[in-house]
Protein backbone atom coordinates (compact mmCIF):
# COMPACT_ATOMS: atom_id res chain seq x y z
CA UNK A 1 0.00 0.00 0.00
CA UNK A 2 1.19 3.48 -0.75
CA UNK A 3 -0.51 6.52 0.73
CA UNK A 4 -0.92 9.20 -1.94
CA UNK A 5 -2.50 11.97 0.08
CA UNK A 6 -3.92 12.70 3.50
CA UNK A 7 -6.45 15.40 4.34
CA UNK A 8 -6.75 16.29 8.00
CA UNK A 9 -9.62 18.52 9.12
CA UNK A 10 -9.97 19.76 12.71
CA UNK A 11 -7.82 17.06 14.23
CA UNK A 12 -5.94 18.33 17.32
CA UNK A 13 -4.21 21.58 16.26
CA UNK A 14 -4.72 21.07 12.51
CA UNK A 15 -7.49 23.17 11.03
CA UNK A 16 -7.11 21.85 7.50
CA UNK A 17 -3.94 20.24 6.23
CA UNK A 18 -3.46 18.48 2.94
CA UNK A 19 -0.43 16.35 2.47
CA UNK A 20 0.81 14.94 -0.82
CA UNK A 21 3.07 12.00 -0.08
CA UNK A 22 6.27 10.69 -1.62
CA UNK A 23 6.46 7.06 -2.68
CA UNK A 24 9.18 6.02 -0.22
CA UNK A 25 10.17 8.32 2.61
CA UNK A 26 8.23 11.23 4.08
CA UNK A 27 9.99 13.24 6.74
CA UNK A 28 7.70 15.37 8.88
CA UNK A 29 9.70 17.88 10.81
CA UNK A 30 9.00 20.88 12.98
CA UNK A 31 9.24 21.94 16.60
CA UNK A 32 7.44 20.30 19.48
CA UNK A 33 3.70 20.90 19.23
CA UNK A 34 3.78 21.67 15.49
CA UNK A 35 1.41 18.78 14.74
CA UNK A 36 3.79 16.18 13.26
CA UNK A 37 2.48 13.25 15.26
CA UNK A 38 -1.09 14.33 14.53
CA UNK A 39 -0.53 13.59 10.84
CA UNK A 40 0.57 10.05 11.73
CA UNK A 41 -2.40 9.72 14.11
CA UNK A 42 -4.67 10.77 11.25
CA UNK A 43 -3.26 8.01 9.03
CA UNK A 44 -3.73 5.52 11.83
CA UNK A 45 -7.31 6.72 12.21
CA UNK A 46 -7.86 5.97 8.53
CA UNK A 47 -6.29 2.53 8.92
CA UNK A 48 -7.65 1.28 12.24
CA UNK A 49 -10.35 3.85 13.08
CA UNK A 50 -8.34 4.87 16.15
CA UNK A 51 -5.10 6.60 16.97
CA UNK A 52 -1.99 4.69 18.05
CA UNK A 53 -1.91 6.96 21.08
CA UNK A 54 -4.39 5.62 23.65
CA UNK A 55 -6.89 8.52 23.80
CA UNK A 56 -10.64 8.76 23.36
CA UNK A 57 -11.99 10.07 20.08
CA UNK A 58 -13.32 13.32 21.54
CA UNK A 59 -9.85 14.50 22.48
CA UNK A 60 -8.74 14.22 18.84
CA UNK A 61 -11.23 16.89 17.81
CA UNK A 62 -9.75 20.40 17.58
CA UNK A 63 -10.71 22.57 20.52
CA UNK A 64 -13.83 24.62 19.87
CA UNK A 65 -14.95 22.41 16.95
CA UNK A 66 -17.76 19.84 16.91
CA UNK A 67 -16.42 17.48 14.29
CA UNK A 68 -13.21 16.28 12.72
CA UNK A 69 -12.39 14.19 9.68
CA UNK A 70 -9.55 12.38 8.00
CA UNK A 71 -9.40 11.23 4.39
CA UNK A 72 -6.65 9.01 3.10
CA UNK A 73 -6.18 8.25 -0.59
CA UNK A 74 -3.91 5.32 -1.26
CA UNK A 75 -2.84 2.90 -3.94
CA UNK A 76 -2.94 -0.85 -3.33
CA UNK A 77 0.06 -2.95 -4.38
CA UNK A 78 -2.01 -4.32 -7.25
CA UNK A 79 -2.34 -0.73 -8.49
CA UNK A 80 -5.97 -0.19 -7.49
CA UNK A 81 -6.92 3.02 -5.71
CA UNK A 82 -8.31 2.85 -2.18
CA UNK A 83 -9.75 5.64 -0.08
CA UNK A 84 -11.12 5.93 3.43
CA UNK A 85 -12.80 8.77 5.30
CA UNK A 86 -13.35 8.70 9.05
CA UNK A 87 -15.50 11.42 10.61
CA UNK A 88 -15.57 12.06 14.33
CA UNK A 89 -18.31 14.01 16.05
CA UNK A 90 -18.58 14.59 19.74
CA UNK A 91 -21.24 12.45 21.35
CA UNK A 92 -22.01 10.32 18.31
CA UNK A 93 -20.40 7.27 16.78
CA UNK A 94 -17.76 7.64 14.11
CA UNK A 95 -18.81 7.56 10.49
CA UNK A 96 -16.65 5.56 8.17
CA UNK A 97 -16.76 5.50 4.43
CA UNK A 98 -14.27 3.78 2.16
CA UNK A 99 -13.84 2.16 -1.24
CA UNK A 100 -15.67 -0.79 0.35
CA UNK A 101 -18.86 1.21 0.96
CA UNK A 102 -20.41 3.67 3.37
CA UNK A 103 -21.73 3.32 6.90
CA UNK A 104 -18.91 0.98 7.88
CA UNK A 105 -17.79 -0.09 11.34
CA UNK A 106 -14.14 -0.09 12.50
CA UNK A 107 -14.23 -3.87 12.13
CA UNK A 108 -14.88 -3.50 8.40
CA UNK A 109 -11.80 -1.43 7.66
CA UNK A 110 -9.18 -2.91 10.00
CA UNK A 111 -6.57 -4.59 7.80
CA UNK A 112 -7.60 -2.86 4.56
CA UNK A 113 -4.90 -0.23 4.90
CA UNK A 114 -2.26 -2.12 6.88
CA UNK A 115 -0.02 0.09 9.03
CA UNK A 116 2.80 -0.61 11.43
CA UNK A 117 3.63 2.13 13.94
CA UNK A 118 6.60 2.66 16.19
CA UNK A 119 6.11 5.42 18.72
CA UNK A 120 7.69 6.28 22.09
CA UNK A 121 4.66 4.65 23.77
CA UNK A 122 5.72 1.29 22.35
CA UNK A 123 8.71 1.18 24.65
CA UNK A 124 6.31 -0.48 27.06
CA UNK A 125 6.20 -3.60 24.87
CA UNK A 126 9.63 -4.67 26.08
CA UNK A 127 9.67 -2.72 29.38
CA UNK A 128 6.08 -2.85 30.53
CA UNK A 129 3.44 -5.22 31.88
CA UNK A 130 2.31 -8.46 30.16
CA UNK A 131 -0.81 -6.66 28.92
CA UNK A 132 1.40 -4.52 26.64
CA UNK A 133 2.94 -7.55 24.94
CA UNK A 134 -0.45 -9.24 24.66
CA UNK A 135 -1.85 -6.09 23.09
CA UNK A 136 1.02 -6.09 20.57
CA UNK A 137 0.36 -9.69 19.51
CA UNK A 138 -3.42 -9.21 19.45
CA UNK A 139 -3.15 -6.05 17.35
CA UNK A 140 -1.00 -7.81 14.74
CA UNK A 141 -3.34 -10.82 14.70
CA UNK A 142 -6.40 -8.59 14.41
CA UNK A 143 -4.98 -6.90 11.31
CA UNK A 144 -4.25 -10.35 9.89
CA UNK A 145 -7.53 -12.12 10.68
CA UNK A 146 -11.00 -10.92 11.49
CA UNK A 147 -11.87 -14.02 13.48
CA UNK A 148 -9.33 -12.87 16.09
CA UNK A 149 -11.02 -9.47 16.32
CA UNK A 150 -14.33 -11.22 17.01
CA UNK A 151 -12.79 -13.56 19.58
CA UNK A 152 -11.16 -10.68 21.47
CA UNK A 153 -14.46 -8.82 21.56
CA UNK A 154 -16.30 -11.91 22.81
CA UNK A 155 -13.65 -12.60 25.44
CA UNK A 156 -14.01 -9.09 26.89
CA UNK A 157 -17.78 -9.33 26.91
CA UNK A 158 -17.98 -12.79 28.50
CA UNK A 159 -15.32 -11.87 31.05
CA UNK A 160 -17.37 -8.86 32.17
CA UNK A 161 -20.51 -11.00 32.43
CA UNK A 162 -18.72 -13.72 34.34
CA UNK A 163 -17.19 -11.21 36.75
CA UNK A 164 -20.65 -9.72 37.30
CA UNK A 165 -21.89 -13.24 38.14
CA UNK A 166 -19.06 -13.83 40.60
CA UNK A 167 -19.70 -10.47 42.20
CA UNK A 168 -23.42 -11.14 42.75
CA UNK A 169 -24.73 -11.63 46.29
CA UNK A 170 -26.39 -14.97 45.48
CA UNK A 171 -24.43 -16.81 42.84
CA UNK A 172 -26.68 -18.84 40.54
CA UNK A 173 -24.66 -22.04 40.08
CA UNK A 174 -26.22 -23.18 36.81
CA UNK A 175 -25.74 -19.80 35.22
CA UNK A 176 -22.17 -19.46 36.46
CA UNK A 177 -21.31 -22.87 34.96
CA UNK A 178 -22.62 -21.70 31.60
CA UNK A 179 -20.68 -18.43 31.63
CA UNK A 180 -17.58 -20.37 32.67
CA UNK A 181 -18.04 -22.77 29.75
CA UNK A 182 -18.54 -19.91 27.28
CA UNK A 183 -15.44 -18.20 28.69
CA UNK A 184 -13.37 -21.38 28.39
CA UNK A 185 -14.43 -21.98 24.79
CA UNK A 186 -13.30 -18.51 23.69
CA UNK A 187 -10.13 -18.57 25.83
CA UNK A 188 -9.09 -21.93 24.39
CA UNK A 189 -9.54 -20.87 20.79
CA UNK A 190 -7.67 -17.63 21.41
CA UNK A 191 -4.79 -19.47 23.11
CA UNK A 192 -4.53 -21.88 20.21
CA UNK A 193 -4.55 -19.05 17.67
CA UNK A 194 -1.99 -16.98 19.57
CA UNK A 195 0.35 -19.97 19.83
CA UNK A 196 0.07 -20.90 16.16
CA UNK A 197 0.48 -17.29 15.06
CA UNK A 198 3.58 -16.85 17.19
CA UNK A 199 5.09 -19.95 15.58
CA UNK A 200 5.03 -18.13 12.25
CA UNK A 201 6.07 -14.80 13.74
CA UNK A 202 9.06 -15.98 15.80
CA UNK A 203 11.49 -16.82 12.94
CA UNK A 204 10.71 -13.39 11.46
CA UNK A 205 11.49 -11.68 14.77
CA UNK A 206 14.77 -13.58 15.09
CA UNK A 207 15.78 -12.72 11.54
CA UNK A 208 14.90 -9.04 11.98
CA UNK A 209 16.82 -8.85 15.25
CA UNK A 210 19.94 -10.11 13.58
CA UNK A 211 19.54 -7.59 10.78
CA UNK A 212 19.01 -4.67 13.14
CA UNK A 213 21.66 -5.45 15.74
CA UNK A 214 24.09 -7.29 13.52
CA UNK A 215 24.67 -9.57 16.47
CA UNK A 216 24.19 -13.26 17.06
CA UNK A 217 22.39 -13.06 20.37
CA UNK A 218 19.80 -15.74 20.77
CA UNK A 219 16.33 -14.28 20.70
CA UNK A 220 13.19 -16.06 21.77
CA UNK A 221 9.57 -15.20 22.39
CA UNK A 222 7.74 -17.71 24.56
CA UNK A 223 3.98 -17.78 24.79
CA UNK A 224 2.86 -18.57 28.32
CA UNK A 225 -0.90 -19.06 28.28
CA UNK A 226 -2.48 -18.68 31.70
CA UNK A 227 -3.78 -21.81 33.38
CA UNK A 228 -2.30 -24.08 30.71
CA UNK A 229 1.17 -24.72 32.12
CA UNK A 230 1.38 -28.36 31.04
CA UNK A 231 -0.31 -28.10 27.66
CA UNK A 232 1.40 -27.59 24.31
CA UNK A 233 -1.17 -25.13 22.97
CA UNK A 234 0.50 -24.85 19.55
CA UNK A 235 -0.15 -28.51 18.73
CA UNK A 236 -3.10 -29.56 20.90
CA UNK A 237 -6.67 -29.25 19.59
CA UNK A 238 -8.90 -26.46 20.85
CA UNK A 239 -11.04 -29.13 22.53
CA UNK A 240 -8.17 -30.50 24.61
CA UNK A 241 -7.03 -26.97 25.52
CA UNK A 242 -10.58 -26.33 26.71
CA UNK A 243 -10.48 -29.55 28.75
CA UNK A 244 -7.29 -28.37 30.48
CA UNK A 245 -8.86 -24.97 31.18
CA UNK A 246 -11.86 -26.72 32.73
CA UNK A 247 -9.52 -28.39 35.22
CA UNK A 248 -7.93 -25.02 36.01
CA UNK A 249 -11.39 -23.52 36.47
CA UNK A 250 -12.46 -26.14 38.97
CA UNK A 251 -9.16 -25.84 40.84
CA UNK A 252 -9.62 -22.07 41.17
CA UNK A 253 -13.38 -22.08 41.76
CA UNK A 254 -13.13 -21.51 45.51
CA UNK A 255 -10.61 -18.67 45.25
CA UNK A 256 -12.59 -17.01 42.49
CA UNK A 257 -15.60 -16.94 44.82
CA UNK A 258 -13.55 -15.34 47.57
CA UNK A 259 -12.01 -12.78 45.24
CA UNK A 260 -15.28 -12.32 43.31
CA UNK A 261 -13.40 -12.19 40.05
CA UNK A 262 -12.10 -14.39 37.23
CA UNK A 263 -8.60 -15.66 38.00
CA UNK A 264 -7.67 -17.50 34.79
CA UNK A 265 -7.99 -17.20 31.04
CA UNK A 266 -6.63 -15.62 27.90
CA UNK A 267 -6.77 -12.09 29.36
CA UNK A 268 -3.88 -13.11 31.66
CA UNK A 269 -1.55 -14.68 29.08
CA UNK A 270 2.09 -13.62 28.99
CA UNK A 271 4.42 -13.30 26.05
CA UNK A 272 7.85 -13.67 27.51
CA UNK A 273 10.67 -11.99 25.57
CA UNK A 274 14.04 -13.70 26.07
CA UNK A 275 17.57 -12.80 25.10
CA UNK A 276 20.31 -15.41 25.50
CA UNK A 277 17.96 -17.27 27.83
CA UNK A 278 17.37 -14.29 30.16
CA UNK A 279 14.17 -12.28 30.39
CA UNK A 280 14.50 -9.05 28.38
CA UNK A 281 12.70 -6.91 30.95
CA UNK A 282 15.21 -7.94 33.63
CA UNK A 283 18.49 -8.49 31.86
CA UNK A 284 18.66 -6.67 28.53
CA UNK A 285 20.70 -3.52 27.95
CA UNK A 286 19.06 -0.34 26.65
CA UNK A 287 20.38 -1.08 23.17
CA UNK A 288 19.05 -4.63 23.23
CA UNK A 289 15.64 -3.33 24.27
CA UNK A 290 15.63 -1.01 21.27
CA UNK A 291 16.78 -3.67 18.82
CA UNK A 292 14.17 -6.09 20.14
CA UNK A 293 11.41 -3.54 19.71
CA UNK A 294 12.45 -2.78 16.13
CA UNK A 295 12.71 -6.53 15.41
CA UNK A 296 9.14 -7.03 16.65
CA UNK A 297 7.92 -4.19 14.44
CA UNK A 298 9.79 -5.37 11.35
CA UNK A 299 8.44 -8.88 11.86
CA UNK A 300 5.00 -7.31 12.08
CA UNK A 301 5.63 -5.69 8.67
CA UNK A 302 6.68 -8.97 7.08
CA UNK A 303 3.82 -11.03 8.45
CA UNK A 304 1.21 -8.44 7.49
CA UNK A 305 2.66 -8.43 4.00
CA UNK A 306 2.56 -12.24 3.84
CA UNK A 307 -0.94 -12.58 5.24
CA UNK A 308 -2.71 -9.71 3.50
CA UNK A 309 -0.64 -9.69 0.32
CA UNK A 310 -0.21 -5.95 0.83
CA UNK A 311 2.87 -4.09 2.01
CA UNK A 312 2.05 -2.14 5.16
CA UNK A 313 2.80 1.56 5.54
CA UNK A 314 5.34 2.23 8.30
CA UNK A 315 4.78 5.12 10.70
CA UNK A 316 7.80 6.04 12.81
CA UNK A 317 6.89 8.60 15.45
CA UNK A 318 9.77 10.54 16.97
CA UNK A 319 12.31 7.86 16.08
CA UNK A 320 15.29 9.47 17.76
CA UNK A 321 13.67 9.25 21.15
CA UNK A 322 13.69 5.46 20.68
CA UNK A 323 16.59 4.73 18.37
CA UNK A 324 20.15 5.92 18.02
CA UNK A 325 21.47 7.02 14.66
CA UNK A 326 22.84 3.66 13.49
CA UNK A 327 19.69 1.70 14.46
CA UNK A 328 17.56 4.34 12.84
CA UNK A 329 19.56 4.15 9.63
CA UNK A 330 19.42 0.36 9.65
CA UNK A 331 15.67 0.35 10.24
CA UNK A 332 15.01 2.74 7.41
CA UNK A 333 17.24 0.69 5.11
CA UNK A 334 15.32 -2.50 5.95
CA UNK A 335 11.96 -0.81 5.52
CA UNK A 336 12.97 0.55 2.14
CA UNK A 337 14.47 -2.79 1.10
CA UNK A 338 11.06 -4.38 1.73
CA UNK A 339 9.61 -1.73 -0.58
CA UNK A 340 7.45 -0.15 2.10
CA UNK A 341 6.49 3.49 2.28
CA UNK A 342 7.48 5.17 5.52
CA UNK A 343 6.58 8.32 7.42
CA UNK A 344 9.01 9.68 9.99
CA UNK A 345 8.38 12.49 12.46
CA UNK A 346 11.38 14.22 13.97
CA UNK A 347 12.68 17.51 15.25
CA UNK A 348 15.91 16.78 13.40
CA UNK A 349 14.78 16.73 9.79
CA UNK A 350 18.27 17.29 8.37
CA UNK A 351 19.72 14.28 10.15
CA UNK A 352 17.02 11.97 8.82
CA UNK A 353 17.26 13.47 5.34
CA UNK A 354 20.98 12.73 5.30
CA UNK A 355 20.21 9.04 5.94
CA UNK A 356 17.98 8.64 2.92
CA UNK A 357 19.80 6.65 0.22
CA UNK A 358 20.25 8.37 -3.14
CA UNK A 359 17.60 7.60 -5.73
CA UNK A 360 14.83 7.31 -3.15
CA UNK A 361 11.62 9.23 -3.68
CA UNK A 362 11.66 11.29 -0.49
CA UNK A 363 9.89 14.41 0.66
CA UNK A 364 10.37 16.79 3.53
CA UNK A 365 7.29 18.28 5.09
CA UNK A 366 7.79 21.16 7.49
CA UNK A 367 5.06 21.93 10.00
CA UNK A 368 4.40 24.93 12.22
CA UNK A 369 1.56 25.19 14.72
CA UNK A 370 -0.76 22.80 12.91
CA UNK A 371 0.02 24.05 9.39
CA UNK A 372 2.12 22.54 6.64
CA UNK A 373 4.41 25.42 5.72
CA UNK A 374 6.67 23.69 3.23
CA UNK A 375 6.81 20.48 1.17
CA UNK A 376 9.87 19.75 -0.93
CA UNK A 377 11.89 16.90 -2.35
CA UNK A 378 14.48 15.72 0.13
CA UNK A 379 16.96 13.98 -2.11
CA UNK B 1 -33.77 30.75 22.21
CA UNK B 2 -36.38 28.63 20.49
CA UNK B 3 -39.38 30.17 18.68
CA UNK B 4 -41.75 27.64 20.24
CA UNK B 5 -41.41 25.63 23.42
CA UNK B 6 -44.08 23.15 22.37
CA UNK B 7 -42.28 22.32 19.12
CA UNK B 8 -39.06 21.90 21.05
CA UNK B 9 -40.77 19.50 23.49
CA UNK B 10 -42.06 17.34 20.64
CA UNK B 11 -38.59 17.30 19.04
CA UNK B 12 -37.09 16.19 22.34
CA UNK B 13 -39.68 13.42 22.62
CA UNK B 14 -39.01 12.10 19.15
CA UNK B 15 -35.25 12.35 19.58
CA UNK B 16 -35.50 10.18 22.70
CA UNK B 17 -36.75 7.28 20.55
CA UNK B 18 -34.28 4.67 19.30
CA UNK B 19 -32.67 5.25 15.87
CA UNK B 20 -34.05 8.81 15.68
CA UNK B 21 -31.56 11.66 15.74
CA UNK B 22 -32.33 15.36 16.25
CA UNK B 23 -32.52 16.08 12.52
CA UNK B 24 -35.15 13.40 11.89
CA UNK B 25 -36.98 14.43 15.07
CA UNK B 26 -37.22 18.01 13.75
CA UNK B 27 -38.49 16.78 10.39
CA UNK B 28 -41.16 14.62 12.04
CA UNK B 29 -42.33 17.47 14.26
CA UNK B 30 -42.72 19.88 11.33
CA UNK B 31 -44.43 17.19 9.28
CA UNK B 32 -47.04 16.74 12.01
CA UNK B 33 -47.56 20.52 12.22
CA UNK B 34 -48.58 20.53 8.58
CA UNK B 35 -51.20 17.80 9.09
CA UNK B 36 -54.85 18.48 9.98
CA UNK B 37 -55.75 18.61 13.64
CA UNK B 38 -57.88 15.47 13.28
CA UNK B 39 -54.99 13.48 11.82
CA UNK B 40 -52.66 14.46 14.62
CA UNK B 41 -55.30 13.71 17.23
CA UNK B 42 -55.88 10.25 15.74
CA UNK B 43 -52.12 9.67 15.78
CA UNK B 44 -51.79 10.72 19.41
CA UNK B 45 -54.82 8.71 20.46
CA UNK B 46 -53.53 5.58 18.75
CA UNK B 47 -50.33 5.85 20.77
CA UNK B 48 -52.18 6.30 24.05
CA UNK B 49 -54.54 3.46 23.20
CA UNK B 50 -51.70 1.16 22.28
CA UNK B 51 -49.99 1.79 25.61
CA UNK B 52 -53.22 1.35 27.59
CA UNK B 53 -54.59 -1.72 25.85
CA UNK B 54 -51.62 -3.78 24.73
CA UNK B 55 -50.59 -6.40 27.25
CA UNK B 56 -48.65 -9.61 27.38
CA UNK B 57 -50.40 -12.76 26.13
CA UNK B 58 -51.29 -15.00 29.10
CA UNK B 59 -49.63 -17.95 27.41
CA UNK B 60 -46.71 -16.92 25.22
CA UNK B 61 -46.01 -13.44 26.67
CA UNK B 62 -45.91 -11.69 23.34
CA UNK B 63 -47.68 -8.31 23.01
CA UNK B 64 -51.40 -8.57 22.23
CA UNK B 65 -54.72 -6.78 22.81
CA UNK B 66 -56.45 -9.82 24.23
CA UNK B 67 -55.86 -12.29 27.04
CA UNK B 68 -54.54 -14.73 24.51
CA UNK B 69 -52.82 -13.70 21.31
CA UNK B 70 -54.06 -14.77 17.88
CA UNK B 71 -51.39 -17.44 17.56
CA UNK B 72 -52.02 -19.06 20.94
CA UNK B 73 -55.78 -19.13 20.40
CA UNK B 74 -55.60 -20.44 16.83
CA UNK B 75 -56.86 -23.97 16.23
CA UNK B 76 -54.52 -24.44 13.32
CA UNK B 77 -51.23 -24.19 15.20
CA UNK B 78 -49.18 -27.23 16.17
CA UNK B 79 -49.23 -27.34 19.98
CA UNK B 80 -46.38 -29.79 20.29
CA UNK B 81 -43.67 -27.28 19.32
CA UNK B 82 -42.70 -24.02 21.03
CA UNK B 83 -40.26 -21.58 19.48
CA UNK B 84 -38.48 -19.50 22.13
CA UNK B 85 -37.43 -15.96 21.16
CA UNK B 86 -36.07 -12.90 22.96
CA UNK B 87 -38.44 -10.14 21.81
CA UNK B 88 -42.00 -9.81 20.44
CA UNK B 89 -40.47 -8.44 17.22
CA UNK B 90 -38.78 -11.81 16.69
CA UNK B 91 -42.21 -13.50 16.54
CA UNK B 92 -43.14 -11.25 13.61
CA UNK B 93 -39.85 -12.07 11.89
CA UNK B 94 -40.44 -15.81 12.09
CA UNK B 95 -44.13 -15.47 11.16
CA UNK B 96 -43.12 -13.67 7.96
CA UNK B 97 -41.43 -16.87 6.76
CA UNK B 98 -44.82 -18.66 6.68
CA UNK B 99 -42.89 -21.82 7.41
CA UNK B 100 -43.53 -22.29 11.09
CA UNK B 101 -46.84 -23.64 12.37
CA UNK B 102 -46.02 -24.13 16.06
CA UNK B 103 -46.40 -21.83 19.07
CA UNK B 104 -44.06 -19.21 20.52
CA UNK B 105 -42.67 -18.12 23.84
CA UNK B 106 -41.24 -14.63 24.28
CA UNK B 107 -38.61 -14.24 27.02
CA UNK B 108 -38.41 -10.42 26.90
CA UNK B 109 -34.63 -10.46 27.14
CA UNK B 110 -31.68 -12.76 27.67
CA UNK B 111 -29.52 -13.59 30.67
CA UNK B 112 -27.22 -10.63 31.29
CA UNK B 113 -25.52 -10.48 34.70
CA UNK B 114 -23.97 -7.07 33.90
CA UNK B 115 -27.44 -5.53 33.65
CA UNK B 116 -28.68 -7.60 36.59
CA UNK B 117 -30.91 -9.79 34.40
CA UNK B 118 -31.11 -13.33 35.74
CA UNK B 119 -33.59 -16.17 35.08
CA UNK B 120 -36.16 -14.48 37.35
CA UNK B 121 -36.18 -11.32 35.25
CA UNK B 122 -37.07 -13.02 31.96
CA UNK B 123 -40.05 -15.34 31.37
CA UNK B 124 -38.25 -18.64 31.85
CA UNK B 125 -40.52 -19.87 34.67
CA UNK B 126 -43.57 -19.26 32.49
CA UNK B 127 -41.95 -21.33 29.76
CA UNK B 128 -41.29 -24.26 32.07
CA UNK B 129 -44.88 -24.05 33.32
CA UNK B 130 -46.08 -24.53 29.74
CA UNK B 131 -44.14 -27.75 29.28
CA UNK B 132 -46.88 -30.22 30.11
CA UNK B 133 -47.07 -33.58 28.34
CA UNK B 134 -48.23 -32.16 25.01
CA UNK B 135 -45.04 -30.28 24.12
CA UNK B 136 -42.47 -32.46 22.38
CA UNK B 137 -39.94 -29.95 21.11
CA UNK B 138 -38.71 -26.46 21.90
CA UNK B 139 -36.80 -24.51 19.28
CA UNK B 140 -34.37 -21.98 20.71
CA UNK B 141 -34.17 -19.02 18.33
CA UNK B 142 -32.25 -16.47 20.41
CA UNK B 143 -29.86 -13.82 19.14
CA UNK B 144 -26.45 -15.14 18.05
CA UNK B 145 -24.39 -13.27 20.66
CA UNK B 146 -22.81 -14.38 23.93
CA UNK B 147 -25.89 -13.57 26.02
CA UNK B 148 -28.22 -15.41 23.62
CA UNK B 149 -25.85 -18.37 23.58
CA UNK B 150 -25.71 -18.69 27.36
CA UNK B 151 -29.50 -18.33 27.65
CA UNK B 152 -29.92 -21.07 25.03
CA UNK B 153 -27.68 -23.41 27.03
CA UNK B 154 -29.49 -22.48 30.26
CA UNK B 155 -32.90 -23.37 28.88
CA UNK B 156 -31.61 -26.53 27.19
CA UNK B 157 -30.26 -27.75 30.54
CA UNK B 158 -33.49 -26.85 32.28
CA UNK B 159 -35.71 -28.86 29.96
CA UNK B 160 -33.33 -31.82 29.48
CA UNK B 161 -34.70 -33.79 32.49
CA UNK B 162 -38.26 -33.38 31.15
CA UNK B 163 -37.48 -35.55 28.13
CA UNK B 164 -38.39 -32.78 25.69
CA UNK B 165 -36.29 -32.40 22.57
CA UNK B 166 -34.58 -29.03 22.43
CA UNK B 167 -33.18 -27.70 19.17
CA UNK B 168 -31.60 -24.45 18.01
CA UNK B 169 -31.89 -22.67 14.71
CA UNK B 170 -28.98 -23.17 12.31
CA UNK B 171 -26.36 -20.47 11.81
CA UNK B 172 -25.01 -19.85 8.36
CA UNK B 173 -24.78 -17.89 5.18
CA UNK B 174 -27.84 -15.84 4.14
CA UNK B 175 -29.75 -17.06 1.08
CA UNK B 176 -29.03 -15.05 -2.05
CA UNK B 177 -25.76 -13.67 -0.69
CA UNK B 178 -22.38 -14.30 -2.25
CA UNK B 179 -20.19 -16.60 -0.23
CA UNK B 180 -17.18 -14.31 -0.58
CA UNK B 181 -19.01 -11.48 1.17
CA UNK B 182 -20.11 -13.52 4.18
CA UNK B 183 -18.28 -12.42 7.32
CA UNK B 184 -15.69 -14.79 8.76
CA UNK B 185 -17.55 -15.66 11.95
CA UNK B 186 -20.73 -16.62 10.09
CA UNK B 187 -18.81 -18.60 7.50
CA UNK B 188 -16.85 -20.42 10.21
CA UNK B 189 -20.11 -21.38 11.96
CA UNK B 190 -21.64 -22.44 8.66
CA UNK B 191 -18.68 -24.76 8.03
CA UNK B 192 -19.01 -26.13 11.54
CA UNK B 193 -22.69 -26.90 10.99
CA UNK B 194 -22.30 -28.41 7.52
CA UNK B 195 -24.68 -31.22 6.53
CA UNK B 196 -24.32 -34.40 4.49
CA UNK B 197 -26.06 -34.39 1.11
Amino acid sequence: MTIRSVTVVNVRNHERSELECAQHVNILSGRNGSGKTTVLEAMCLGALARSFVPVNDASLIRRGEEAASVTVHAQRDIDVPYFVTVRLREGSRKRIESSLGSNLTPRDIVGELPVVTLSPDHKSITFGAPSERRAFLDAVMAQASRRTTDLLFELRRILKQRNAMLDAVDVDETQLTLWTEAFITVSAELASRRARFLKTLLPLIQQSYEQVSGKAEEINVVYEPDGLENVDVATETVESIAAALRETASRLAFRERQRRSTLFGAQRDELSLRIDGGIVKESASQGQHKSFLVALKLAECTILHDVRGERPVVLLDDVFSELDRSRCERTMELVLAMGMQCFVTTTEGDTIASMVPAGTDARRIILERGHIVDMREAA
Amino acid sequence: MTPSDSIETVIEQFAALPTIGRKTARRLAFHLLRQSEATVEAFAKSLVRMRAEVRECDVCKTFTDRERCGICSSEKRDRSIICVVEEPGDVLAIERTNEYRGLYHVLHGALNPLDGIGPEEIRIKDLVARLDGSVQEIILALNPNVEGEVTTQYIARLVAPLGIRSTRIARGVPIGADLEFADDATLARALEGRTTI
